[in-house]
């Protein structure tokens, strides 16, 4: 079920007031995990084995390892949890991938039986990344296991950010889950106010910027320079519309079940640095990598190459979680080699470090043109196709449509520029900061309509992160 | 009480406005939903716009520029003997707004001529509108083509064109002006009122300068033709789509009278172009023979490539089965200008 389709809304209009009319916490924990397991079984039913064995087997190790006193042992059911997690990823996920790449490689023919053909599930990337957080958290005695099966499995399954994040903690979640779930006015809300934001992002902005890069990304050769220019900007403020939307839906929507889950996207394009921008983009998988991989690996305590090279591994391995393709392995090595040159050259540079305003623009402007940049590797199909995008842009062509490329590019920068530079000083939910109740009545209600009816007139598209 | 409930509606309709304000100029300027792109005027009826360009999204992504003349391309209209003008007359597969100008088989029909016979020049005018049919296309000839004073016109139309059922429930759209059955041979009137053409003035105002009017529009276009459960509980298919196969079609209903009016009365320079791959009925191609009519059939090439696996009318991007794609355009262009070379050789226009 997409966020940005009517049955959602629909199906958010029947779970809301039957949640709120159940009695008990067991009650309304239970009906959150059948409905959770409708919404992802909407795609397809067999998705939802998948994700119950999951729960069910994370459930049982964690137990185990909490128990168990021997350290070895302790390992070993960690290292079980790992491998079950890791193997369904690789299985549902990579398989395929490693196959095509072996025999390209080999150039061996007729190996097509090899390929295991499975259709990937939504999210599996999401949840399998939190399961393991839970098993290396209580492996870490950072976290006591659930007691409680509905409420794990609700954890797990929680349908808000099931298929595409926030990717939670159960050190978060759980304490929340384990009381009866009531939200609050306030969290009501900003629960309204949330979704009618992430909706307008990702349906006016994402959607309709998502429409002119499919069809130029797909064909480049049909196109002149200023129009893959536009593609190439479009396609950077289409995925950041497109997830942070998701992610404030998923939000408001958990918000208005009593449940708060962690803010992803703060802003990222104001950063004035490429760190500081993995600290704004997509913040519960960086820190994630930052927990689960970096710091295992060494993080910065072993000297300054070591450093490099944990940050490398981490972002190569951060952008493979992406998807099953090279290019996204080099998407995650383009940030890693950006990371490595910052810290070498620029951390600790006197121009880069000054306070101001109009340096802080150039740096913001900087880090969204090597983003954009960046982003060309992951939207591309092929390293042929990247070089020739790539090349279109350097050996510039005259088209006569550029002043209305121009224009389309600055509308979409202006909108979402605005919308960013509103939310860094009034915050997520700012509309809530207008005083007046009918003036943000009229406001909220006409940006909800007009989404409706851009949503009427389109067929509803996919969130970009649903394909990892 | 009352004076705070006006306030309260007051501020309540600023808001409204505040965020239609903001989202026109952002949909004006980010050009994803284009606002109306027709015109009255009284010499043609309902026409296009002059002089804009605007951006379309559909099956695919395109990009149309009107010129002074008021229909589509840059037309130097030069007057020199060199210069051979050909119009394209049909429907949307002819007014093609799913391709840039510059993919459109018309301009890349000019092209492969001059490429052929490099010491004549060509003008390729696109004359195609959105819903024509042949009485449409007729009419819109008479009252408006003509004036450009081509040296070939090339109808294009499909099975429907020719059936009764399609004639009949257009019930002479008011596009153009209105055609008179009754006369031998077929008479152009200019008899419809102008509140017939635009039947509510303030919607069609609304609609003309409010891009979120024609989208609610298009919304409700799309509940009516689709049904409201198939627009809001249709489950997202994330299996890729494949372009279907071509199915084979007849002709079922019995052929329009008028069809036969308008035949015997086409001027000597126009080719009817068939454009889909419809057998011709026997009726219809006795008609064309009486009345010497120049009659091409693209349904070879549309076979062909449906043949080759490369559906003329199917658009991976948006996974749709609806115009000619580029390849289309593409292999129409090379088609019609082998066909249009016979045309010049026989018609000793190299002379």
């Amino acid at each position: 079920m997409l966020f940005n389709s009517f049955i959602f809304l629909i199906f958010l209009g029947v779970v809301l007031p039957v949640f709120y009319s159940l009695p008990t916490k067991t009650a309304k924990n239970t009906f959150l995990v059948i409905c959770s397991y409708c919404f992802y079984g909407y795609w397809d039913w067999r998705f939802c084995i998948l994700l119950f064995a999951s729960t069910l087997v994370d459930f049982y190790l964690g137990d185990q390892i909490y128990r168990s006193k021997n350290k070895l042992n302790r390992k070993r059911l960690l290292s079980l949890s790992l491998v079950f997690n890791l193997g369904l990823l690789f299985v549902f996920k990579y398989f395929d991938f490693f196959v095509t790449s072996f025999t390209e490689m080999w150039s061996m023919e007729g190996a097509d039986f090899l390929h295991v053909n499975i259709l990937l599930p939504v999210g599996i990337s999401f949840y399998t990344f939190q399961t393991m957080s839970y098993s290396i958290d209580i492996y870490r005695n950072q976290q006591a296991p659930a007691k409680n099966f509905i409420d794990f499995t609700l954890f797990i399954s929680f349908f808000p950010q099931l298929v595409a994040g926030p990717i939670e903690r159960a050190k978060t979640m759980l304490p929340q889950l384990s009381r009866k779930l009531s939200p609050t006015k306030q969290q009501l809300k900003e629960g309204v106010s949330l979704i009618v934001l992430g909706l307008f992002r990702k349906v006016i902005i994402g959607d309709s910027a998502g429409r002119y890069v499919d069809h130029i990304y797909h064909d480049p050769e049909l196109y002149m320079s200023i129009e893959i220019l536009t593609a190439v900007l479009l396609y950077t403020v289409q995925i950041y519309a497109d997830f942070s939307g998701y992610s404030r839906i998923a939000r408001g929507a958990a918000k208005m079940l009593g449940v708060d889950l962690s803010i992803n996207f703060n802003q990222p394009f104001f950063s004035k640095n490429i760190s500081e921008f993995w600290r704004r983009w997509h913040i519960t998988l960086s820190t994630w990598l930052r927990d689960y991989l970096y710091v295992p690996l060494g993080g910065n305590r072993l000297g300054r190459n070591r450093k490099s090279l944990n940050l490398m591994i981490v972002m190569i391995l951060g952008g493979a979680w992406h998807g099953a393709g090279w290019n996204f392995a080099i998407w995650g090595a383009f940030h890693g080699f950006l990371l490595l040159i910052y810290n070498l050259f620029f951390k600790d540079c006197k121009w880069v470090t000054t306070q101001y305003r109009v340096f802080d623009w150039l740096k913001s402007l900087s880090i969204f043109v090597l983003v954009s940049i960046s982003f060309l590797f992951f939207r591309t199909e092929s390293l042929d196709q990247a070089l020739f995008i790539s090349q279109k842009l350097i050996y510039w062509e005259i088209s006569s449509h550029t002043w209305l490329f121009t224009k389309v590019i600055l509308a979409f920068l202006s909108l979402t520029f605005i919308l960013d530079l509103v939310e860094s000083y009034y915050g997520h939910t700012f509309l809530l900061r207008i005083r007046s109740t009918p003036l943000r009545l009229g406001i909220t209600s006409s940006l909800l309509v007009f989404t409706l009816i851009y949503m009427l007139q389109t067929t509803p598209a996919p969130f970009i992160y649903f394909q990892f | 009480m009352k004076l705070n409930w006006i306030k309260n509606s007051f501020l309540f309709l600023i808001g409204v406005l505040l965020v239609l304000v903001v989202l026109e100029v952002f949909l004006r300027f980010s050009k994803i939903s284009p606002p109306s792109f027709s015109e009255y005027y009284e010499d043609i009826g309902n026409g296009l716009a002059k002089s804009e360009k605007l951006l379309f999204f559909n099956e695919g992504l395109g990009i149309k520029e009107t010129n002074e003349y008021r229909f589509y391309g840059e037309v130097p209209l030069q007057e020199d003997s060199a210069t051979i003008k050909i119009a394209l007359i049909g429907d949307s597969f002819i007014e093609s707004k799913q391709v840039f100008t510059r993919h459109y088989f018309g301009v890349l029909l000019r092209q492969e001529l001059e490429k052929r016979l490099p010491k004549k020049k060509f003008e390729v005018f696109n004359f195609g509108r959105n819903g024509f049919g042949l009485k449409d296309m007729y009419a819109y000839d008479k009252v408006f083509v003509d004036s450009f004073e081509v040296d070939y016109k090339l109808y294009f139309l499909a099975q429907l064109d020719f059936e009764t059922d399609k004639t009949e429930s257009i019930q002479f759209m008011p596009k153009t002006s209105r055609l008179n059955p009754w006369t031998s041979p077929v008479s152009i009137e200019h008899d419809i009122p102008l509140s017939e053409l635009r039947p509510n003035r303030t919607v069609q105002l609304i609609r003309d300068y409010s891009i979120t009017a024609v989208m609610l529009n298009n919304g409700i276009e799309r509940v009516k033709r689709l049904g409201l459960m198939n627009v809001t509980l249709r489950p997202f298919n994330f299996v890729e789509l494949e372009a279907p196969l071509e199915r084979e079609r007849k002709f079922n209903l019995p052929l329009d009278p008028l069809v036969f009016k308008i035949i015997s009365s086409l001027d000597s320079n126009t080719i009817l172009v068939k454009r889909d791959t419809v057998a011709i009925p026997n009726t219809l191609k006795a008609a064309y023979e009486e009345y010497q009519v120049t009659h091409w059939d693209l349904g070879a090439l549309i076979q062909s490539m449906h043949v080759a696996g490369n559906p003329p009318n199917w658009w991976e991007v948006t996974g749709k089965v609806g115009h000619w794609n580029h390849e289309a355009h593409q292999e129409l262009s090379l088609y019609l200008a082998d066909l249009l070379a016979q045309k010049f050789e026989s018609d000793n226009i190299y002379d």
